[in-house]
């Protein structure tokens, strides 16, 4: 099971040797790509392996940005400010979910849709103007951790590469643990899960509020990458791009979360003179993806490999037993059922 | 009969203006092999919903072992031993064998969440023993697939076979199966069948089925369902002969 790990293991390993030979800029933003993809990390294991859909993950993000930044603003050490600050954001998912899990698919994902937008509204509104800094938002202290300074961004880098391995292990860990198939289970069909004993309420309002918590990792590190934080960078807006990230990168992929957030990334490097039309480029990408890529960019690639055995071997005579038939068996008791 | 292990008294489900269920008796005596038998939309498996608590009942309760379960939602009754299995079997399809049979061990295994997504000494024994439980289950039931086989490439039958051992794995004084042997072929039915004789008399069982023979053959008793009423109740040589299950069902659909 850990050998799943091995890919995005090795791709870190890989950005952690050439690290040093990148500008502080450039780290910078290497920085901002980890944030986001620990935070895409936390966003797949709900969609891919529980079934729930959020567009609130941008602002779990808020929430232990502004929560750290605020403690950190008020004399707190890094390390407890950012504690707590993941802390909150793993309970407002806890406390959103607890609602929210009664809900069927498409309207749980409408709540957090909502939330999201509450969240952004209270961080650049006038009500919390005096903590929250309005529209201008707040500077960032500089944090230090083990008396290294994380203003250095290749210091703050390998913590965020750190937190990101961290992150993925955790999650594959517990994706094949009694406690995953549970909720994998539950994503077949709530019915079979409920039968065999699994709190589906319980199991949903756990999953989405561990999400959330690593979500709060991501926004933390954001936070110290970015210097200043603003309502923009946790709109809802961001937590689309995240949704259509791990998509786009290949859900329950290992490397999903990583490949899908470095396109979303780059997009808007790479078309700099077309800055009115990110969203038509973030939408056309997504819409391609979706269409030539179903399992997403990684699920291309690592499927390529058996496309091409398959036109091979259509060509020539077909290996014996190779075409056992597998059946796809709609499942009539996956409806909604009282746990 | 020596004390029945259910005992379903008057139930009822509507759906609306439906009546799935109607004022059905049901009793399964402890040890025993149940069948339950009907044409298509008879209410064979809301009956099962109803027993294992995924539908209310609207009228009459449901004892197990003497005690009333209404009150108890699903999940509870499962830990007190009601396991089910499902018309479709609703597998893990990325996961082998041996890990979907562990999901019946959920109720069973003593390790917290947080244990397992850390991956703590704990956690990690009790997932060997739960992986040696699960090949045991396999070897048991005399099901011909590896542990370490991907759902996902098994064939019907044998999807059927995982389901049942990953509800028999979880250690159930009730069985309840929704149409185990729907689908398969002979060869399969026969595998499934040696399964279910293996079990037979250690637990009580109550199965759906529409494969006649099988019934005969592995039944102690036989209700007959029609438009949610019992229309025949007895051992499986009397039902078989009974005008009424003749006309309402044999003639109609011993085909599959
Ligand atoms: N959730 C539901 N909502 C509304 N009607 C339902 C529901 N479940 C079952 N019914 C209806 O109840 C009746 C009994 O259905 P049920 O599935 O219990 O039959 P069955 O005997 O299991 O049939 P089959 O042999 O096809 O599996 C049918 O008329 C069905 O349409
Ligand atoms: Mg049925």
């Amino acid at each position: 099971m850990l050998r799943r790990q091995i890919p995005a293991t090795v791709a870190c390993l890989v950005l952690a040797i050439i690290a040093p030979f990148f500008s502080g800029y450039a780290v910078g933003v290497l920085v901002h790509l980890v944030a986001l993809a620990i935070a895409a990390v936390g966003l797949d294991l709900i969609i891919s392996r529980a079934n729930m859909l959020s567009f609130s993950h941008a602002a779990f993000m808020a929430i232990g940005a502004y929560v750290s930044v605020i403690l950190m603003r008020n004399g707190w050490e890094f390390i407890f400010a950012a504690l707590v600050g993941i802390a909150s954001a793993a309970i407002a998912g806890f406390l959103l979910a607890i609602p929210a899990s009664r809900l069927s698919g498409f309207s749980f994902a409408l709540v957090t849709f909502a939330f999201s937008a509450v969240v952004t509204g209270l961080a650049a509104g006038s009500q919390l103007i005096s903590i929250a800094g309005g529209e201008s938002g707040l500077s960032v202290p500089p944090g230090k951790l083990f008396g290294l300074n994380l203003f250095n961004p290749h210091t703050l880098f390998y913590m965020a590469l750190v937190l990101l391995l961290a992150t993925m292990l955790v999650c594959t860990t517990l994706i094949y643990s009694r406690t995953g198939r549970a909720f994998r289970t539950m994503k077949e069909s709530e019915a079979v899960a409920v039968a065999l004993g699994v709190n589906v309420a319980g199991m949903k309002i756990g999953v989405f509020a561990l999400s959330a918590g690593i979500a709060g990792v991501g926004g933390v590190v954001l936070s110290q990458a970015l210097g200043a934080i603003s309502a923009p960078t946790f709109s809802l807006e961001q937590s689309t791009i995240l949704v259509a990230a791990v998509t786009v990168g290949g859900l329950g992929r290992s490397l999903g979360p990583l490949v899908g957030i470095t396109i979303f990334v780059l997009l808007p490097e790479i078309f700099q003179g077309l800055q009115d039309y990110s969203a038509l480029v973030f939408a056309a990408v997504f819409v391609v993806t979706l269409i030539v890529a179903p399992n997403g960019v990684v699920g291309l690639v690592t499927s390529f490999p058996s496309s091409v055995r398959q036109i091979l071997a259509r060509k020539g005579e077909g290996p014996g037993g190779f075409g056992t038939q597998t059946p796809s068996l709609s499942s009539d008791n996956s409806s909604k059922v009282a746990s | 009969m020596t004390g029945s292990i259910l005992d379903v008294r008057q139930a009822s489900v509507h759906f609306g203006g439906v009546v799935a269920v109607d004022e059905v008796n049901l009793a399964v005596g402890a040890g025993s092999t149940h069948a339950i038998i009907g044409p298509n939309g008879a209410g064979k498996t809301t009956l099962l919903n109803a027993i294992s608590g995924l539908v209310p009942l609207s009228g009459g309760e449901v004892l197990f072992e003497g005690a009333p379960l209404n009150k108890l939602r699903a999940r509870q009754r499962a830990r007190l031993g009601v396991v089910r299995t499902f018309q479709n079997p609703a597998l893990i399809d990325a996961l082998t064998v041996r890990e979907n049979i562990q999901v019946g061990l959920y109720t069973q295994t003593k390790s917290s969440s947080f244990e397992e997504a850390l991956g703590l000494p704990r956690a990690l024994r009790r997932e060997r023993e739960a992986r040696a439980r699960a090949d045991a289950v396999l070897e048991e039931l005399r099901i011909p697939v590896e542990g370490s086989t991907p759902v996902g490439a098994l064939p019907l039958g044998l999807r059927k076979a995982v389901d049942i051992a990953r509800a028999w794995v979880a250690k159930p004084k009730l069985l309840l199966l929704d149409e185990p042997t729907a689908g398969l072929d002979e060869s399969e039915i026969g595998e499934i069948e040696s399964a279910l004789a293996r079990v037979k008399g250690e637990i009580s069982v109550v199965v759906i089925a529409h494969h006649l023979d099988f019934v005969m053959r592995l039944a102690d008793e036989v209700t007959v369902l029609e438009f949610g009423r019992v229309i025949a109740n007895g051992p499986p040589t009397e039902v078989r002969s009974d005008p009424a299950v003749i006309a309402a069902y044999i003639g109609a659909a011993d085909d599959d």
